[in-house]
């Protein structure tokens, strides 16, 4: 009887600390996933960045100058009179907000001039 | 017999277990208490790790929140000399990879050193190849490297970080402490194949990244001052020449450029003269342009009337065994004409009626002698004597902007005076500080300035200088759509020893447009233009140009009547 408990004892004790180990065992591992992701992840940004950079070099007014010059495009402020202001009423502006795709405040007046472009720009 | 070897068999045994005991005893006792410091910490050195993480450097953005400086990781090459056995070899190979010099290469492996730096910063492709390719003993470090997509555009307000990005030059060097952020600490545990295990993390101290700086400047005006100023440096072959595009009202830069330029991302290679920041660290004799500080002064101590007539010598005057001469003969002209048709006579005789006293009062006004603080390194203050040390000649070299030196930032800032109705300001460049999440750190604002002079006397030099634009020497500064005003100005440089140079000119225009609510205040200096050298000639131009496109940008709309008007070119003063 006596050795019996004794054997159970030592069963549950064995259990308990093997459960302990298999558990510290998976944590070392999930780390190690972990570690992999972490990695992965920062890689990512760091390319996700490095593309940023070029966009910004692509996008920024010295190159957009040259590549405008190469092309031997001249562009230039429109006159008052060439600018048509559009004036929408309240049910046309509704209509428009429907269509999907295309958001009012950013898509049609954003691209008229270079300050709102600046602006939208902003709020990316 | 038997009895007897048995028990000395035993004591042999028996001894040398007690033998073999009391040695590894003694081997325990070294190395858990005599020697127990030493070995805990080879211990530690290897199965704890401690990080250094390195923050990553803010970013320099223009008012609009476009960058001019961003920082991105790069990889950088280092070798482990002793753990390489054929380092010809790899010098040779490496050398061929990354474009070194073999020799120099060779001499570092062969330094009986843990860590040395191949090659920093390198190319990705050329990390790829390495990773694909790997040299034992050879391995990569990831490190950060500054970025400037805009090349050279306001190279000398952004300035430059070095190899270790700390700021050497322009915003990148004032602003070092707020960009370059804090560094963090991570201790974790290591397993045998020395790999690191985040599951057991001791400590962890996050890095803090370096906020980031918004400046005051647009990079379209930038763009469009850069552009209209390369045309005319080019046209001009001049040494060097400044463009500050100025708001009045509260001291902003939107634009800041100098010539010659050079591209941040190879600043290296860049001429030490091309690195200076002109418009702040260069002062030069101003000339003409200076007379709005005379005639300002003149106005509000109410020593002249507009409509009083100077009589100019027709060219030639005589002052204390000196002959000051203008430009072209003049006889009778008002005070207004005066100032229109820039004539260095009828000056010196408002200034005579002014005196000397009150002349050098508002010439300390407008803040000449001083520096304007501007958030740009290697401002100077100028060159402005005390009025104890001026000569019997001072008061008729002065009010022409003879005698002193002024930077194109104070010219400026005392334009901008006129132009926002008496009211000094503080020039600035860098607009608030911010975090990654746009929260404002800090917000750079000043103190209201003094009154300079009174609204009158401003409103009352706006049309002077109006009429210099419209009927004088700045004819060529007409913008269409616009009313602009400015004055122009055409100093002979002076040569150390020889006195002033006859074919060395400095020629400037500094105005602002519109006139009734002046949106923005232009300087354009040029230093030694050839062959033209009036201020009217080759600098009027280029205001013209840049306030055309800088107004328009700022959607302020054209003025009724001047939307057909054209410049005249005109050639003098």
């Amino acid at each position: 009887m006596r050795l019996k408990n004794i054997i159970i004892c030592l069963v549950i004790t064995t259990s308990i600390c093997l459960a302990y180990v298999r558990q510290q065992v998976e944590i070392v591992k999930l780390s190690y996933v972990l570690r992999d992701k972490e990695k992965c992840l920062n890689q990512l940004v760091d390319h996700n960045k490095t593309l940023l950079y070029n966009n910004m070099s692509l996008k920024s007014p010295q190159y957009l100058a040259s590549m405008l010059e190469q092309n031997k495009m001249v562009l230039s402020f429109p006159e008052p009179a060439a600018v048509a202001k559009v004036r929408v009423i309240r049910k046309a502006q509704q209509q428009f907000a429907k269509t999907p795709g295309l958001s009012w405040k950013t898509n049609l007046f954003d691209v008229l001039v270079p300050k709102a472009q600046a602006a939208s720009d902003k709020r990316e | 017999m038997h009895k007897r070897q048995e028990k000395l068999r035993f004591a042999v045994v028996f001894f040398a277990y007690l033998f073999i005991l009391l040695i590894i005893f003694f081997r325990l006792l070294y190395i858990q208490v005599l020697n127990y410091d030493d070995y805990i910490k080879l211990a530690d050195s290897q199965h704890n790790l401690t990080l250094k993480l390195s923050p990553q450097r803010g970013s320099i953005l223009d008012r609009n929140l476009k960058t001019f400086a961003m920082s991105l990781k790069v990889s950088s090459v280092y070798a482990v000399p002793r753990v390489i056995k054929n380092k010809s070899e790899v010098a040779a190979k490496l050398s061929k990879i990354l474009d070194i010099d073999y020799n120099n290469l060779l001499e570092k492996l062969n330094r009986d050193k843990a860590f040395v730096w191949v090659k920093r910063r390198i190319d990705d492709s050329l990390a790829e190849r390495l990773t694909q390719e790997p040299i034992p003993g050879v391995s990569l470090l990831t490190e950060n490297k500054r970025y400037y997509p805009n090349n050279g555009l306001a190279a000398h307000v952004v300035g430059f970080a070095g190899i270790d990005e700390q700021g050497l030059s322009g915003v990148e060097l004032i602003y070092d402490k707020y960009l370059k952020g804090q560094f963090g600490t991570r201790s974790m545990l290591r397993d045998a194949k020395q790999r690191m295990m985040p599951a057991f993390e001791f400590e962890y101290i996050p890095e803090i990244n370096g906020y980031n700086i918004v400046l005051t400047i647009d990079q379209v005006i930038q763009h469009i001052a850069e552009q209209a100023l390369d045309a005319g440096f080019a046209k001009s072959k001049a040494v060097g020449a400044s463009v500050i595009v100025m708001n009045p009202e509260n001291g902003e830069i939107y634009a800041l450029v100098n010539r010659p330029g050079y591209d941040l991302n190879a600043f290296g290679n860049a001429d030490p003269e091309a690195k200076r920041n002109r418009a702040v660290s260069d002062y030069f004799e101003p000339g003409s342009t200076f007379k709005i500080i005379t005639a300002s002064a003149a106005i509000e101590e109410k020593v002249v009337a507009l409509d009083e007539v100077f009589f100019c010598e027709n060219g030639e005057y005589k002052i204390s065994r000196h002959i000051l001469h203008d430009h072209k003969p003049h006889g009778n002209l008002s005070f207004v004409e005066v100032i229109e048709k820039s004539s260095n006579i009828g000056t010196v005789k408002v200034a005579q009626k002014l005196g000397e006293k009150l002349l050098y009062e508002y010439i300390k006004r407008f803040g000449f002698g001083e520096k304007t603080n501007i958030d740009s390194p290697g401002e100077v203050a100028g060159f402005f004597r005390p009025l104890k040390q001026w000569s019997k000649l001072s008061i008729s070299a002065l009010p022409i902007g003879h005698e002193i030196g002024v930077t194109v930032i104070q010219m400026a800032r005392a334009m901008a005076v006129i132009a926002n109705g008496g009211y000094q300001v503080n020039p600035h460049l860098v607009d608030k500080i911010i975090d990654k999440n746009n929260e404002i750190i800090k917000d750079i604002e000043f103190e209201p300035q003094p009154r300079i002079i009174s609204e009158q006397t401003a409103a009352t030099m706006r049309g002077i200088l109006k009429g210099v634009v419209d009927n004088g020497t700045g004819k060529s500064a007409q913008v269409k759509g616009y009313s602009t005003a400015g004055k122009t100005g055409t100093a002979q440089k002076v040569i150390p020893g020889e006195g002033y140079s006859h074919s060395k000119f400095i020629a400037s225009f500094i105005g602002f447009a519109p006139v009734d609510k002046p949106k923005v205040v232009i300087a354009v200096v040029f230093d030694e233009p050839r062959p033209f050298y009036y201020g009217g000639t080759v600098c009027a131009p280029i205001f013209k140009n840049i306030a055309e496109k800088v107004l328009k940008y700022l959607d302020v709309p054209m003025e009724e009547g001047l939307e057909n008007r054209s410049s005249v070119v005109t050639d003098k003063d």
